[in-house]
C-alpha cells in the first residue's frame, strides 16, 4: 500500500506526516527562540527524517504561511513549531479570538467576502511540514506579544511548551 | 538581561517573578523545567549587588 491508496488528502497527512520522538520543546537559551532536548525522528509524505537537537532557534514563519503578526494584550495564541524535509524549523502563528481579516478581493456587496473573525485554535500547517511542538501564548502584558522578540518568560505572560507527534483535536 | 527577582518550581511548571508581574512557563518535561530553574537561578546570582 502507498499514501496515495488513501483517498483522503487529511488521512494521507495523517499517516505520512508525523513526528516519532519527544522533541523535549523547552524555551530557548535566548528565551525568545526555542530549545529542544532531542534528536527527533520525523515524517513527510512518508519518507523518515532526522533532526539534532536545536538551541536558541530563532522563530521564522514557514514558507507559504502569513507572517507573525503580534499577539495583543488579553489574547491567547498557538504557534506550532514544525520541520520541512531539509530539517528545517519553522513556526505556524494561529489566530486570536477577534482577529480581524479583510479579504484582499473583498466586495461589500458580497457576503461571503466580508471580514473574517479569527479564533484562538491551533492552526493548520501546509503538507510539507510536520509538527513537533506547540507554543501557547497568553498575554496579560498591557503590551503586544511580538513572536521573536519578546520572550517567552516575559512578565505576566503564560506559555506552554508541548511535544506532539500530530497536531491534537483539541485547543489545550 | 531580565530583571527577574525570584524563579520557583513545582514539577513541570516554573514561576518568574518580576518586578512588574509574574511570568508562568509550563515546560513540555520536568527536565527542561529543571534546566530553565538552574539558568534563571544562575542569572539571578550573577545580577545580585555584592557585598562589601
Amino acid at each position: 500500500m502507498k499514501l496515495n491508496d488513501l483517498t483522503s488528502e487529511a488521512t494521507r497527512e495523517a499517516s505520512g506526516n508525523f513526528a516519532s520522538t519527544k522533541a523535549g520543546l523547552a524555551i530557548g537559551t535566548v528565551k525568545s527562540g526555542i530549545n529542544t532536548a532531542n534528536t527527533i525522528q520525523f515524517c513527510i509524505n512518508g519518507i523518515s527524517y532526522t533532526k539534532a537537537a536545536v538551541t536558541s532557534e530563532a522563530l521564522v514563519a514557514a514558507p507559504g504561511t502569513a507572517a507573525f503578526v503580534p499577539i495583543p494584550t488579553g489574547k491567547t495564541c498557538y504557534i506550532v513549531m514544525c520541520l520541512n524535509s531539509s530539517g528545517t524549523v519553522y513556526a505556524v502563528q494561529g489566530e486570536y479570538d477577534g482577529q480581524t481579516f479583510v479579504n484582499a478581493n473583498s466586495m461589500p456587496t458580497v457576503a461571503s467576502n466580508a471580514a473574517r473573525v479569527g479564533k484562538s485554535v491551533i492552526p493548520d500547517i501546509p503538507s510539507t511540514l510536520t509538527a513537533f511542538g506547540y507554543i501557547k501564548v497568553v498575554n496579560a502584558s498591557g503590551s503586544n506579544f511580538v513572536i521573536g522578540t519578546t520572550l517567552f518568560d516575559a512578565a505576566s505572560v503564560t506559555t506552554t511548551f508541548t511535544d506532539v507527534m500530530h497536531l491534537p483535536a483539541t485547543n489545550p | 538581561m531580565s530583571d527577574i527577582k525570584k524563579v520557583e518550581r513545582d514539577g513541570n511548571t516554573t514561576r518568574s517573578f518580576y518586578e512588574s508581574g509574574e511570568s508562568v512557563v509550563i515546560h513540555s518535561s520536568e527536565e527542561a523545567a529543571e534546566q530553565y530553574e538552574k539558568a534563571v537561578k544562575a542569572e539571578i546570582a550573577k545580577t545580585k549587588p555584592k557585598k562589601d
